[in-house]
Order: C-alpha cells, then structure tokens, then sequence
C-alpha cells in the first residue's frame, strides 16, 4: 500500500527533472494551444462556407479550399504534434527518472517548428503559385519544403526523449515509456514515408497512388502517433492520480501488441473500388474493425483503474479528462469501425463522415487526453496552481458538449445522410449538399463551443505561463468543498516561505 | 527560497541536518511534486471473460470484413461486381442531352474564353484586333471562320471596312473534337447581334478537316480566307429543336 510519508529525495529529483524541462514543456503547451484556437477559428470559415457560401466572401484566402486545408494542418502539426511533443518529453523525463540536459535545444527547435507551421498556414491561405504553393494532399497541405522541414525539425526534438529512455534509472520499463517509444519511431517512418510517396516519388505520377498513400498516412498519424501518445500519458495520469495500480497490467501490454500489429494495416479502406489491389482495401477495412480491440483494452483500463477510487474522479481535473478521452477513444474506434465495413463504405467513402471521424478522433479522444496531461503538468513546471476550477469545468462541459455533437450528429447521421443522398442516381449534387445543410450548420456549432472552451483554455494556459498562478500547497480541484481534498487544508506558499525566511533570519 | 541541496549519503538523523525543516522547504519549494503519488505498477487484476467475448466478436466481423472480397489477390477483378454505380434507373439508359441550340450556345461560349481577351466579350475587337461581331468572314460561311482559327491568321485583312494588320496564332488542331467545332461555329454566328440561325452536324466538320489537311502548313492569308468565304458545307443541318447527347453530340431518337 502506499506510504503517506512523502520520500522527498524522489520529491527533490520529480521537482528537478520538472524544472529542466519546463521552457519547452510549457512553450509546447502553450503555442499548441494558440494553434488549436486559430484552427477551429479556420474550422468555422470553411464550416460556414459550406452552408451560408456568402460568409467572408469578400477574400479568397477565406475560400473553403483554403481554409479547410489550413483548418486541418494547424489542427495536426499546429495543436495535435506540439501538445504531443510537450507530453512525450516530460513524459519520458519523469518515467526514465533523468532529467533533460538540451531543454535549450528542444525549446529552439519548438521555435522553429512554429515557425514552419505558421509560414506553411500562410502558403495555403495566400494561395501563391510557385514551390511555396500548398500542396492540396490532406493532412500534408504545407508546401514541400517545409513538409521536409518539419520532419528534420523532429529529430531535434524528439532524440533527448530516446536518448532519455536510453539512460534510464531503474530496471522496469512502464506501459506508457512502451507506448512513447513506439510513438518515437513511429513518428518519422510515417512522416517520411507520406512525404515520399505522396509529394516526392508521386508528386507527379499518378494521383490515385497519391491519395492511396495519403488514406494510409492519415490512418497511421492518428493511430500509430496520436493514440499511442494519447495512451501513453492516459496509462500515467489514471493511475498517478487515483493512487491505485493499473487495473490489469497484462491487458495493458497486449493493448499495446494488438495496436502494433493491428495499426499499421488500417487506413487503405478509403479506396475501396479503386484500381488497387483489392486485398489492401479488405484488409485495411478489417483492421479497422479490429482497431476497436486495443481501444477496448485501454478503455477498460482505466475506466477500471480511475473508478477504483471515486473521489479522486469527481475532484481532479486530469483524471476527468483522461476518463472522457478514453471514452472518445472506444468512441472513435467503434464510429471508424462502422463507416469502414464494406457495406457502409458505398454511403461513408466520399461524405462527410470520413472527415466528422478524423476530428472525433483528433478532438474527442487525442486532445482529451491532451488537456489532461497539460492540467497536471503544468503546476509542476510553473510551481504555480491554476487559477479557477470552473474555468476548467467549463472548458471540459464545452469541449465534451462540441465533440458529441460533432461524433454523433455530424459524422454518424450527417455523413449516412450525405452519403445516401449522392448515391442516388439522376439526383443533382446539389440534392446531397442541400440535405448535408442542417449537418453543417451543426458542425460549426460544435466548433463555436470548441473555440469558446479553447479560448477560456488557452487564457487559463497563458495566465499561468505569465507565473500568475496560485502560489499554493493544494491544487485546483473541481470539488466544491475543501474538506474532499485528500491534501489537507489549503497554504498560502508565500505566506509560508515568508515566515520561513523570518525564522531563518532570526 | 531556502533549499538547502539535500546530501543523500547523509543519515537523516545526523545532527547537522534539520531533518523537519528540510522536509518544509522542499515541500514547498516543489508542493505539486511532492504530494503527488507514486505510479504503482502490475496490477494483476484478472481480466474479465467479457472483454475475451467483445474481442472475440470485434474479430470475428473483422475476419469476415477480410473476406467479404471474394477476390483477395486476383489482379483481374479490382472492382467488386455491384459496386459501380450504374448508369441505368429501371431499365432505361439515362445519359445527358439537350436542344441542340442551347448545347452549343454553352459549349461554344466556353470554348470561346480562350478568344474574349482579343475579340473582347462582346466580339466587339478593339483597335489591334478585328470584331467578330458582323464579320464577314465569320457570317458567310464556317469555313472562313474555322480556317481561322484552326490555322491562325497573318497580314492585312479588312474586317466590317476597317483594316487591320495583327496576328492570330492557331487555337484549335485538327485533332479538335467535332463537337466542339461546331458548336464554336453556331456561337459565333449567332452572338453579338450576328444572326446566321444554321445549326451545323459534328460529321460536316470532316469537310472542314479534310480542307485544312489538303492546305500547305502555316498561317492564313486574307486572300485564302476571301476563297473559303465562298465555300458552303454540303450536308443535312440539325433541325431546331432536335435533342442530342451533350457529351456526343449523337441525335437522340424520341418516341412519338
């Protein structure tokens, strides 16, 4: 059982390794959050377009086939890849117990990656037509060059995590250092591989092999990066928070295999019909039904480790998040599984499903497990409290309130809907865009309560930044009543440093 | 703050250290760090018969999504039977059509984006370069006018009484689509005030084709475009009204 006496040569080094990293830690958090805000802002423009087409008219580079591909690039490499990078490598510094020596470098090459992203953004949104034009390939939309440079930029930052894992103290590798470091590798054989195929190799071949590539790597980015990371720091925050041990530890590890295996196989069911081997399209479909068995070993994972103490569920706010994230996780998995059978393949294939399941995935099941990671490292890089508990309630009830709505309405009955409609022969598209109406006018409603949550999010982020957080020995909880806190009662630090010095004076 | 560096080798009891104090002033120094709890690993719950069942259904459909191609590796047959959408509602063939007149008015009038920045948008030209509106190369027969464009025109031409002395490269080929053609012909004949009302067939402009390959390379003179002015098509014109394919140009045959 645990011992209640706080070993504070452990405290000591948690808080070291803590302080090495928080320049880049916090920056990764905080840019990636401004990413987020300017993507769903980017996400309402073409939403909006879809059903009031006069909206923003006024510019091209408010045009739908800019900003949907701006939309979606600053949701991967703007928000999704820099929040993951935060995690992973204070993640990875804390498990393998050592702290980070090149926080300097990570910090410049963070830089450098917001600095790739914000001038691809531009590139698509101005349109130019030269080697700087995007690219049009979903989820690769930046031009080329800085495609590439993204994924050199990379290695600056994520070789400390490795070389991290390689120093390790202590002999016993943890579920999610397992799940890190696949995500580590993983990385930048997907990155190079869609880069090659789809921009270098193809980049002037056929199209069809283009978009064949590109359905593989937007499959492997969200389940051979986004999920493990996303599972990575579930497998630490439910058990780290709720002070109980992972409900099964042998369901843990063979969740990890059946993604491994399983994963990689996913993506190429997009093409069904297409002049492709058709082994690749059953198969990909298949694996994207079996997908749901290692969502299930997570799901089960920690439903059961965060259940096994309840309080901790209803006060802490990470807890909270990971919880919802493992629910968007079976959610995502089982929504991905459904539009990918065969038969449904006829109606989901060129509809808005696809789409309305990449951000159930990227929203409801990465980015929740995203915002409770950050609510639970950052008072530890800050020293700092976050500042209001019902600012973070409300950026939870939001967030979760948009992703429902956007899973369940728009991806599931708008993207059946939509699809039923433009199979009909004989009926004009126009019939398909009509009937998806009330789907998009639903899609930027959830986005507008996404960006209201960000927004309170990213003020709370950026207040805390500033070192304007509590100065306090108890953290911010979303328990109404201090006596549920398990820490006691609540000190003010400076109060106590004060007195601290005083009596050390005297 | 007032951290003192801890000295792990050092016995808590020593007499040196504050052992209370210590404790305080990392405490908090780092307070989130110090009260969070320790990752216990392992837990060896046994796993619930439920989950072997979900995982056993999940790959049961899994397997036979897999073999629902009943073709995995047969390079012959990529596209499932039954799949395509057909192109046939109950029975009857359903393709595209329209009056003739309104399909070549839309077909000519986008083939003829390619000439608005000389001749203008309303065929008017201006001072380098000729109208087509009231042209008389362009109204007395379709060969003049597809002479031009397909071979491209050179030197002095008087047009409507005013001179001109510009040049025109060629714009179509005489791989152009019949199609096209003739309904390039039919649009500017009946545009910008001209009113010809002759509605030419896709095969007459094998005549014009067969005129163009019989003429040495290169561009046209006016005094070559003066003897193709005089020159009418042989040949049974479409009837007003009649109804074609618009992706053809084949006659539809209506049922009375």
């Amino acid at each position: 059982m645990a011992t209640k006496i706080p070993n504070i040569e452990d405290a000591q080094l948690r808080a070291d390794i803590d302080r090495s990293l928080r320049h880049p830690v916090m920056f990764f958090f905080a840019s990636g959050a401004a990413w987020l805000a300017v993507s769903l802002v980017l996400g309402i423009i073409a939403s909006a377009k879809t059903h009031s087409p006069d909206f923003l008219s006024c510019c091209a580079c408010f045009n739908v086939g800019r900003t949907m591909p701006a939309h979606m690039s600053t949701l991967i490499y703007g928000w999704g890849a820099q929040a993951a990078f935060g995690v992973i490598i204070w993640l990875m510094s804390r498990l393998s117990r050592q702290e980070c020596k090149k926080s300097g470098i990570i910090l410049a090459a963070g830089h450098f990656w917001n600095l790739m992203v914000a001038i691809g953004t531009l590139c698509v949104l101005v349109g130019s037509n030269n080697f700087m034009s995007g690219t049009g390939i979903v989820w690769m939309a930046f031009p080329k060059p800085i495609m590439i440079a993204l994924a050199a930029t990379y290695f600056l930052i994520g070789i400390w995590a490795v070389i991290a894992f390689r120093v390790r103290r202590g002999g016993h590798i943890y579920i999610s250092q397992w799940y890190l470091l696949a995500a580590l590798f993983w990385f930048p054989w997907i990155m190079i591989s869609g880069i090659l195929f789809s921009q270098i190799y193809l980049g002037d071949g056929h199209p069809l092999m283009v978009t064949a590539s590109t359905a593989w790597f937007r499959s492997a980015l969200m389940f051979l990066f986004f999920t493990p990371v996303a599972a990575a720091s579930a497998y630490y925050i439910a058990p780290k928070v709720s002070g109980r041990p992972v409900y099964s530890y042998s369901l843990a590890i063979f969740g990890f295999w059946a993604l491994a295996i399983v994963g990689p196989w996913a993506g190429m069911q997009r093409m069904m019909g297409t002049p492709i081997p058709s082994f690749m399209q059953f198969l990909s479909a298949g694996a994207a039904v079996l997908m749901i068995i290692p969502a299930i070993a997570l799901f089960v994972n920690i439903i059961k480790t965060a259940n096994s103490n309840k309080d901790a569920m209803s006060y802490s706010p990470s807890l909270r998040f990971t919880v919802a994230g493992a629910y968007g996780m079976l959610t995502f998995t089982v929504l991905g599984a459904l539009i990918s059978l065969p038969g449904a393949l006829q109606y989901t294939q060129f509809s808005t499903a696809q789409y309305g399941l990449e951000l159930t995935g990227l929203l409801g099941f990465f980015s929740m497990c995203m915002f409770g990671a950050i609510y639970f490292i950052v008072p530890r890089i800050t020293n700092r409290e976050w500042i209001s508990a019902s600012m973070i309630s409300q950026h939870f009830w939001l967030t979760v309130y948009g992703v429902t709505f956007i899973a369940l309405f728009y991806t599931l009955l708008g993207g059946f809907m939509h699809g039923y409609t433009l199979e009909q022969v004989g009926e004009p598209t126009e019939a398909a865009v009509g009937r998806l109406y009330p789907y998009a006018i639903g899609l930027t409603t959830g986005f507008v309560f996404l960006l209201i949550a960000t927004f309170m999010f990213c003020c709370h982020l950026l207040l805390m930044w500033l070192r304007l957080g509590r100065r306090s020995s108890h953290p911010t909880l979303l328990a109404r009543h201090a006596h549920a806190s398990p820490h006691g009662p609540e000190g003010d630090l400076d109060k106590l440093e004060s007195l601290d010095s005083n009596a050390s004076a005297n | 703050m007032s951290v003192q560096p801890i000295d792990p080798k050092k016995p808590d009891l020593e007499e040196s250290t504050n052992v209370a104090e210590q404790h305080a002033a990392v405490t908090r120094a780092s307070a989130a760090a110090t009260r969070e709890q320790q990752v216990r690993e392992n837990g060896l719950e046994p796993v619930s018969i439920w989950i072997f069942i979900a995982g056993s259904i999940v790959a049961i459909i899994a397997g036979s999504v897999l073999f629902s191609s009943n073709n995995l590796f047969g390079y012959d047959k990529f596209v499932k039977a039954g799949y395509v959408q057909a192109d046939e509602v109950g029975g009857v063939k359903t393709v595209p059509m329209g009056e003739v007149e309104a399909v070549y008015m839309a077909k000519g009038a986008s083939s003829y984006n390619k000439c608005k920045g000389c001749h203008q948008p309303d065929g008017k030209g201006n001072a380098a370069f000729p109208p087509l509106a009231g042209s008389e190369y362009v109204i007395d027969s379709p060969v003049s006018v597809l002479m031009a464009v397909i071979n491209g025109v050179e030197g002095p031409i008087t047009v409507s009484g005013k001179s001109f002395n510009s040049k025109m490269d060629p714009q179509l080929n005489k791989s152009t689509d019949n199609l096209e053609m003739a309904a390039l012909v039919y649009y500017l004949q009946n545009s910008f005030g001209n009113k010809v009302g002759k509605i030419y067939t896709p095969e007459q402009m094998n005549q014009v084709k067969a005129m163009v390959a019989e003429r040495p390379e290169g561009l046209c003179s006016a005094a070559e475009l003066d003897k193709f002015r005089k020159i009418q098509l042989e040949g049974d014109l479409f009837e007003p009204g009649t109804l074609i394919n618009k992706k053809t140009g084949e006659v539809i045959e209506q049922e009375k």
